[in-house]
């Protein structure tokens, strides 16, 4: 089987353990429980006939006194840059990934995940601020960990974008 | 035969124990560490019992533990990877390491471990450290958790108050727009707590509400707040927002936070909107400004700084909140013209405590220290833990230094104290410098420099002490670093030099003799005597470089004087640390034969202190130096133990006696039967004398009808360069054939 390593990053607290917990686990947890340096979990997907096991690198959420460790980064065939629609800040903290991201490794398929979309009434973002991180319609997912919504499809898309990756090497 | 086997089975229970107290040791740092051969890793010690679990748990059941050791990046994910950055250290030729960064396994739901690996090249093998950290991040994970969950209902709170101040705004321009009198909107916005004012352009006040009064403590008969409130605001707002006036001048949109005061002084934060509005011909008539209170956010902001800021181990302030704490209270006595005490202060020999018990009972010690410096101080004095041994305290509003000295003294006692481990009890001291504001400097950086500079010098004076700064100490020390530092790349630069002070023979005429004396030629403070490096250079271990190049450049000197006719002898300076480093007769033996020189052209000086160190050692080095064919001067006789009995046991081949015996010679009795009885013995054994720093007639009358040897001082000739010492030569016995290599000019 094809093992493919991904990360998962963004600001703190946009919910980047909270997806790998709904997608691995199925499981949620309101409680707000910081990582320190990174958790790799293991999931098998299938991606048209083929079996993918995907190692879902959790990374550290940047802050202001956190910077993205790269090393983390190296080798990974996908990342999914996670927002927080509740709140603005984290769109400039994607931007900032992307930059750094996108020099090192400028071939990583990367996938949007605007998470939270459970929480409508304190939703914070407009169309236009996702348009300036440049991502294509069909790689960006609007999920909520809490309800399950749309997590399934976003790791998918990735994994999908992976093989992708695969193919191009 | 016996006893060979004795001896490799005596040695094998040593490795042994050596291998099992290593293990221990590991277990106890909590590290597992292997040694990867050929894309295997073999554990070096026990694991521990932590990372068996992990282990068998990753690999699937049954494969775990085989025979060809373990398959990490198998059971790893994170170590796969990490191979590869890995990989780069083994693979270079010099001993190097590199971390991984922390990985997190959770072996059960209940259970966290946060580990990090350590790729190391170490004396050619590669090893692979694992090191359980998660006591460590134990307490970093909770500061950072703090941190981040008060950041982020800062967040929401901000943005919520951000999205209401908007709304809020639309909602009063409606009204505005739609003709609504002043009385209208007041009514709609009397009971919002929001704050809200609108005014003229000129300020002059329409109408307010209640929250706004009650942001500024506004008293009753006060009301309605005076004109200048707008003008009060773009002036608080415009130390941070420079543009606000212009914004406003010119009818634009502004939102910003500042710091505010109220009517009784009181220091407030506020965010705030000013919107301009506008009539149907678009000239502006009047300003909406729109104020919420957000000191609290901005409390909790700081508190989180704070909470950023403190050392893990000893939860003091870090380096980081120090320095904001020292520029803040800095330019506070500005303000208030008082003075301000810094202390500096390092642990004793921390180093070796933290090498030799661990790094664990490292930060125990910190953490005692950490407590007994709060315990010597009031509460409202600053200590900070700037990182590894090094405390820094500031006491603010002090009268004097010697209010300093005695809390410095306090202090002192007060760490003096034992510290008890488990299992040992030592002793810690400080040592500590101190500098004042605004004597010892006014800008932040100086203070600092200062009183670290006084820290260092009390650690030179013994430790164990404090110092308080004074400008010529600074110098003092300023100028010990610099040579410190130019000394290190002094022979590279090629500032060394020798220069050559002959020695006279007082019995047999035309023999060439010499002491080489090296000088060293600073960049900025020109000529620095051997008395100001040596010791430095001693300290550093340099010295072995240095020694090396002079023994090169004095063999080097004798060839040329060879090629020039002069058969002479060059006796050179040599430090104990060179005798030491054990590498000393080979490099003599080097540079003979690299100068095709005869051996007896050089004399080695060695000082008494030498013998000092292990004797044994030190007679078979010299054992293997005469065997060569060097000679051995011993130097500076007289000054240090001065034990005859050495001169019997050690090849000695010629004596100096020390500058401050001749000196005194001939009038002072103690010098006289001194310098008498130490030529007369030396004689009967066979040691020839030199005595050095001749300055009078007098004293070499004295050592004439003594019988010394050899002399050597102004009085003859002053310390040369190797051109006036070939020139001085020329002069008193000038050779015509240059093939004639002669030892004695006499045979000549
Ligand atoms: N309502 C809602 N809450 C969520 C969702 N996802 C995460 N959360 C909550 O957001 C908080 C942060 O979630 P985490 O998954 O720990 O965030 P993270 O990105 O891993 O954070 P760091 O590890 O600190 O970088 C937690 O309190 C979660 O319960 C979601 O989709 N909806
Ligand atoms: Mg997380």
């Amino acid at each position: 089987m094809i093992s493919k390593k991904v990360t998962m990053v963004g600001a703190f607290a946009v919910g980047k353990t909270s997806l790998v917990r709904r997608f691995v686990e199925s499981i949620f947890s309101e409680k707000y429980h910081t990582t320190i340096g990174v958790k790799i979990d293991k999931k098998q997907v299938q991606v048209d006939q083929e079996m993918v096991q995907l190692m879902i690198w959790d990374i550290e959420g940047v802050d202001v006194f956190t910077e993205l460790n790269t090393t983390y980064l190296r080798g990974a065939s996908g990342m999914l840059l996670v927002i927080d629609g509740t709140r603005e800040n984290t769109v400039d903290a994607a931007q900032k990934i992307l930059d750094t991201v996108t020099n090192s490794m400028p071939e990583t398929p990367v996938v949007l995940v605007v998470n939270k979309c459970d929480l409508k009434s304190q939703w914070a973002l407009t169309n236009g601020q996702l348009s300036r991180l440049n991502i294509a319609e069909e790689n960006i997912f609007y999920t909520s960990a809490k309800t399950g919504e749309c997590v399934e499809e976003a790791f998918s898309r990735l994994a999908e974008l992976t093989l992708g990756s695969a193919i191009m090497e | 035969m016996a006893a060979e086997n004795i001896k490799s089975l005596k040695h094998n229970l040593a490795l042994v124990e050596q291998g099992a107290l290593l293990s221990n040791l590991f277990l106890r740092l909590d590290i597992a560490i292997f040694e990867y051969d050929n894309g295997v890793f073999c554990a070096l010690s026990s694991l521990p019992d932590w990372f068996d679990n992990l282990y068998c748990q990753q690999m699937a059941a049954g494969s775990g533990l085989a025979n060809d050791g373990y398959h990490l990046e198998e059971a790893f994910p994170f170590i796969e990877n990490f191979l590869f950055d890995a990989k780069k250290i083994w693979q270079k030729n010099t001993d190097d390491e590199i971390k991984s960064g922390i990985w997190t396994e959770t072996p059960d739901p209940l259970n966290e471990l946060n580990l990090e690996a350590i790729a190391m090249r170490c004396g050619e093998r590669s090893l692979l450290l694992i090191v359980n950290e998660t006591k460590h991040f134990d307490i970093r994970r909770k500061v950072f958790q703090r941190a981040r969950d008060l950041a982020l209902s800062n967040e929401r709170l901000e943005s919520s108050l951000y999205l209401h101040q908007r709304q809020l705004h639309l909602q009063i321009e409606d009204l505005y727009q739609k003709n609504q009198s002043f009385d209208e909107i007041q009514n709609n916005i009397q009971d919002e707590s929001t704050a809200i004012l609108i005014c003229k352009q000129d300020g002059s006040v329409e109408l307010f509400n209640k929250a706004l009064i009650d942001i500024y403590a506004i008293s009753k008969d006060q009301t309605p707040p005076q004109k200048s409130l707008l003008k009060k605001w773009s002036e608080e707002a415009e130390k941070q927002y420079p543009e606000i006036r212009r914004i406003l001048a010119t009818g634009q949109h502004w939102e910003g936070e500042f710091e505010t005061e109220d009517d009784h002084q009181r220091k407030k934060w506020v965010r705030m909107m000013i919107a301009p509005m506008k009539s149907d011909d678009d000239s502006l008539e009047h300003f909406v400004c729109i104020a919420n209170d957000i000191s609290n956010i901005k409390l909790s902001e700081r508190e989180i700084e704070r909470l950023i800021q403190l050392d893990p181990n000893t939860h003091l302030p870090n380096r980081r909140y120090f320095w904001n704490q020292l520029n803040e209270l800095v330019a506070l006595n500005k303000k208030t013209g008082t003075c301000l005490g810094l202390i500096y202060l390092d642990i004793d020999h921390f180093k070796q405590v933290n090498n030799e018990l661990g790094p664990e009972k490292g930060d125990q010690l910190l953490k005692t220290v950490a407590n007994r410096l709060r315990q010597s101080l009031k509460k409202d004095d600053f200590v900070a833990h700037l990182g590894g041994d090094e405390f820094a305290v500031i006491i603010d509003n002090v009268d004097d230094e010697y209010m300093m000295s005695e809390i410095a003294m306090r202090i002192q006692e007060n760490i003096a104290r034992d510290v008890v481990f488990d299992d040992l009890t030592m002793n810690v001291t400080l040592s500590m410098g101190i500098a004042m504001y605004p004597k010892h400097g006014i800008k932040p950086h100086i203070l600092v420099k200062n009183a670290d500079y006084a820290m260092y010098h009390a650690k030179e004076l013994g430790r164990n002490q404090y110092r308080i700064t004074s400008p010529e100490l600074h110098q003092k020390v300023k100028h010990k670093i610099q040579i410190e530092q130019g000394l290190k790349t002094a022979l590279e630069k090629n500032e060394f030099r020798l220069l050559y002070q002959p020695q006279i023979s007082l019995g047999s005429k035309g023999e060439f003799r010499m002491e080489a004396l090296i000088r060293w030629h600073h960049p900025e403070h020109g000529t620095v005597s051997p008395a100001d490096f040596i010791s430095v250079a001693e300290e550093s271990g340099l010295i072995i470089d240095i020694g090396r190049w002079v023994i090169e450049t004095a063999c080097e000197e004798a060839e040329k004087l060879n090629k020039a006719g002069y058969n002479a002898k060059v006796s050179v300076n040599v430090s104990a640390k060179q005798f030491q480093n054990g590498q000393l007769v080979s490099e003599v033996e080097h540079a003979l034969n690299n100068y095709r020189i005869d051996a007896e052209q050089i004399e080695l000086e060695v000082t008494e202190s030498l013998f000092l160190h292990n004797l044994e050692n030190i007679q078979k080095q010299l054992n293997e130096l005469k065997d060569l064919g060097v000679t051995i001067a011993l130097d500076d006789f007289g000054t240090g133990f001065s034990s005859l009995s050495y001169l019997k046991k050690l090849p000695i081949d010629i004596l100096k006696i020390d500058r401050s015996f001749i000196s005194e010679l001939p009038d002072n009795q103690h010098s006289r039967t001194i310098v008498e009885s130490v030529i007369s013995m030396s004689h009967q054994l066979g040691i020839k004398v030199i005595a050095e720093g001749i300055e009078e007639q007098t004293q070499l009358d004295y050592l004439k009808e003594l019988d010394c040897d050899y002399v050597q001082g102004f009085l003859f000739h002053a310390p040369m360069s190797s051109q006036d010492l070939i020139q001085l030569y020329q002069s008193i016995a000038p050779i015509k054939n240059k093939a004639s290599r002669t030892k004695k000019l006499s045979n000549s």
